[in-house]
């Protein structure tokens, strides 16, 4: 969704930026409870994550929805194939999809409805976000998705690439403090280090564009040779790209 | 049945169960040897510092974190650090439960140790957790209110941390059940030939504990490498997920899942590289460990001066290492306390929700299932091994003594990936046979070989014992091979067994790296066929604060797998040997009638 709404660029950069901050957890369910037993200071979750976090914490949690930006809240409803109630099933979806189930949802599930839930608790977060309908396209992602969940998992989220990758961030962020580089020259900073890598793999060197994720995804997500290959190449050239730009930022003090 | 025949049954057993998996494992990297080693590398120098100080709400913190050297020397490093730690505290606490006499020298020195050597995969690392973290850390909120100074362990420090706690009690127990049947009058003469305090333990007791101190060297090594818990707890940091058993796992469930990377196969191959060398290097005294000269008398150590602070250290430090087990038993019986000073609530009400929610009942179930079976099948290859290796003349009787004794050192990771990477090549079109179909069969055999010594170490040193006449004459008298095995090594080994029953139950039942790795995929539904730690690590993993319901569900598991097991086997004892159930009970009580 990151990378839909931000283009394929800035959209790396962003998340680059987000793992040089962030631990890396093994599910979004805990990088969510983490804030909510006040281990963590911030996460990103769903609508009902974050209200349920809230309510665990004992008011330690708070669940924000920014402005303009994303709230990812997608509740697909679907019909099994061959179901032997489709009838049923039918009238279900239907009910799901009037105001009374879109209430029931927001209700039961603080799941948020495309119609306002009023006099619900998601009444007052439906005004906040309402201007941040998104409309994410599922099927442009499946086409790149798993090529960029092993880039991302290669190049932000290994253990060797995510240390490396906070050193420079926060060697980064320490000049911008001390005044050394302004504003626009961290930002700089942040989309170099998160601009799409140059891999080379089965000899044959390329940048990760969004042309070459949609090239590579079936096979990254079949042939678990590839995949390693690929992994490989990304962390690779993330350690190569990270240690340069370290490089050029201490040789500035 | 001769007595080759008794001599290939166990030698088939760990070579199909464990020996060829692991083999097939190691065999398929050779296409791949050249990307293999390019994920052997150390990083110098290393990531991140040993500690680091610095302010947080008017507390000074020193957070120890602990190098990154790259996932090879990580493992190593840890395994070793952690070895060395947990066996010089073990023998230091062993030494001073030897000066000690009744009461306190049981208490001390088998009763709390016990306790603290429980095994509580995970729960027992988020406890750690919870005792140390730098904001919620029972023991930090100590501190920095006595002294406004708080420790933070976080890294591979906090795995380190984790370690030490949970294996220390492990290498306590290895030396004192050893060097107290060191022979007493070896001790008493050092005495009156002059020698005093330390000078004795240095050159009388320790050369004698050598076998003990170097198997639990080894066996904390082996226990380090292979852990999962503690860099699964810690896993938010990075040098925490970056060792091998880790990486291995986490590649292996990875978001496609279930198929065995080169790296993950690099991992698990240097695993158990690792693991025999440490094996074949400590051989000599494993095998003479586990075969102690009986002692008239125990021994007891004169250590002047310094036994009461010794005393007061080694209670600290026992205490210590069984708080963890004792905050899963508290959790158990509690709500909201993960993450708090107190718990918000006392209630059973945990222990109700592992019966009326059917996922956590049928993991319950599960477990006992695959725990009397496991148990079942390790006992009857434990008495053809014994019988085998003490009483056969086979050449390949050494062998069957190895077969018994290797189980232990195989890390569970490189099992549960071998198990899969091989019987799912071999069976994927045959659904029943396939482990990523039908995980129970597999987690069966994997459970049986894999904690096989448990079984067979009290049956062996309790066999050597039995007069080799008594066996001669019902042999003379016509008896069978198997006859004798049933009739006469049975009945006067049902107490030993029963002692490895419940170990090898306890053992089982909580069994985490080759149940996460071979049943950890299964849905949540009312019939699935995962064993209680798979559900315990999903659970954790999604909601730390479910630790009170899971350590409920540890707690009903350990107590109904190792009841379950022991009732069995007592009636299949029974019924094998034709002794009645009651004559049974009072030999496996150890009363000899």
């Amino acid at each position: 969704m990151i990378l839909q709404k931000y283009g394929w660029d800035e959209g790396w950069a962003l998340l680059t930026v987000i793992g040089a901050l962030s631990y890396i957890v093994e599910s979004s369910e805990k990088a969510r409870d983490d804030v909510a037993l006040g281990v963590s200071g911030l996460a990103p979750t769903v609508l009902v994550y974050g209200i349920r976090a809230e309510e665990a914490s004992g008011g330690k949690a708070r669940f924000v929805a920014a402005r303009g930006e994303i709230l990812p809240d997608i509740s697909p409803v679907a019909l099994a194939r061959n179901t032997p109630n489709e009838r049923a099933a039918l009238a279900f979806v239907k009910w799901l999809l009037s105001p009374e189930g879109q209430r029931a949802l927001a209700e039961l599930f603080y799941y948020l409805p495309y119609v306002k839930p009023e006099g619900t608790e998601l009444e007052e977060v439906y005004d906040k976000v309402k201007d941040n309908i998104f409309n994410y396209d599922p099927e442009d992602a499946t086409r790149w998705e798993r090529a960029a969940l092993y880039y991302f998992e290669a190049a932000i989220g290994d253990p060797d690439a995510n240390t490396l990758l906070k050193k420079v961030w926060v060697k980064a962020v320490e000049l911008h403090a001390k005044g050394v580089i302004g504003w626009d020259e961290l930002r700089s900073v942040a989309m170099r280090l998160g601009s799409p890598l140059i891999i080379t793999l089965e000899g044959r060197t390329a940048v990760f564009t969004k042309d070459y994720a949609v090239e590579i995804n079936k096979r990254v997500a079949e042939d678990a040779a590839f995949r390693s290959a690929f992994m490989s190449a990304v962390k690779k050239a993330a350690l190569e790209r990270y240690n340069y730009v370290l490089g050029e930022l201490e040789a500035r003090g | 049945m001769s007595s080759l025949t008794l001599t290939l049954v166990p030698l088939a057993f760990i070579t199909i169960l464990l020996i060829l998996p692991v083999a097939y494992t190691l065999g398929s990297l050779v296409a791949s040897v050249g990307e293999g080693l390019s994920y052997v590398y150390v990083k110098l120098p290393p990531d991140g510092e040993l500690y680091k100080i610095y302010n947080v709400g008017g507390a000074t913190v020193i957070a120890l974190t602990g190098y990154d050297f790259g996932p090879v020397a990580n493992t190593l490093i840890l395994a070793s650090t952690v070895s060395i730690t947990a066996t010089g505290l073990g023998l230091l606490t062993a030494i001073t439960c030897l000066s000690l006499r009744g009461l306190p020298r049981l208490l001390l020195g088998y009763v709390a140790p016990l306790i603290a050597s429980l095994p509580a995969p995970l729960i027992s690392a988020y406890a750690i957790i919870h005792l140390f973290h730098r904001d919620f850390g029972l023991f930090n909120m100590l501190l920095g209110h006595l002294l406004g100074v708080r420790i933070a362990l976080e890294g591979i420090a906090g795995v380190a941390l984790y370690q030490v706690l949970s294996f220390y009690p492990i290498a306590h127990l290895i030396i004192l059940s050893y060097t107290e049947l060191i022979d007493r009058s070896v001790v008493e003469m050092a005495y009156n030939l002059g020698g005093r305090g330390l000078s004795v333990i240095a050159r009388i007791l320790i050369p004698l504990a050598k076998p003990a101190i170097l198997v639990a060297l080894s066996l904390t090594f082996i226990l380090s490498a292979e852990d999962l818990s503690g860099p699964i707890a810690f896993s938010r940091y990075n040098s925490a997920r970056n060792v091998m058993s880790y990486i291995a796992y986490y590649d292996f469930v990875s978001e496609l899942g279930y198929t065995v990377s080169v790296r993950a196969l690099t991992y698990v191959a240097l695993l158990i590289i690792t693991a025999v060398a440490v094996f074949l290097a400590t051989w000599r005294y494993l095998k003479s460990y586990l075969y102690p000269v009986a002692s008239p008398a125990r021994i007891e150590l004169d250590l002047g001066l310094l036994r009461t602070p010794l005393t007061i250290t080694a209670t600290l430090l026992v205490t210590l290492a069984a708080l963890p087990t004792m905050l899963v038993l508290g959790y158990s019986i509690t709500e909201g306390w993960f993450g708090s000073i107190a718990p918000s609530s006392i209630t059973p009400g945990n222990y109700l929700k592992v019966i009326v929610n059917p996922y956590y009942a049928r993991a319950l179930a599960n477990t006992v299932a695959y725990t009397i079976l496991a148990v079942i099948l390790a006992v009857s290859v434990t008495y053809i091994a014994a019988y085998s290796s003490l009483r056969s003349k086979s050449r390949l009787s050494p062998l069957v003594e190895i077969s018994t004794i290797m189980p232990i050192i195989i890390p569970g990771i490189a099992v549960g990936i071998g198990y899969f990477h091989l019987f799912h090549s071999m069976f994927k079109q045959i659904p029943i046979l396939d482990p990523m179909v039908n995980p129970p069969l597999y987690l069966v055999l994997a459970y049986a070989s894999r904690r096989l010594t448990y079984a067979s170490r009290p049956v062996v040193a309790s066999l050597q014992k039995i007069p080799l006449s008594l066996e001669e004459q019902a042999l003379n008298l016509g008896a069978r091979v198997l006859g004798i095995i049933r009739t006469v090594i049975l009945p006067l080994t049902i107490n030993p067994m029963m002692v490895g029953v419940l170990l090898t139950s306890i053992h089982v039942s909580t069994e985490f790296s080759v149940s996460v790795v071979l049943a950890g995929a299964h849905g949540v539904t009312a019939s699935h066929p995962a064993p209680v730690t798979p559900v315990i690590l999903g659970a954790l993993t999604y909601n730390p604060l479910s630790i009170h319901v899971m350590s409920a569900l540890l707690i009903s598991t350990l107590i109904a797998s190792t009841v379950t097991s022991v009732i069995i086997m007592l009636l299949i004892t029974a019924l094998t040997s034709g002794l009645g159930l009651r004559s049974v009970v009072i030999l496996a009580r150890g009363i000899r009638v």
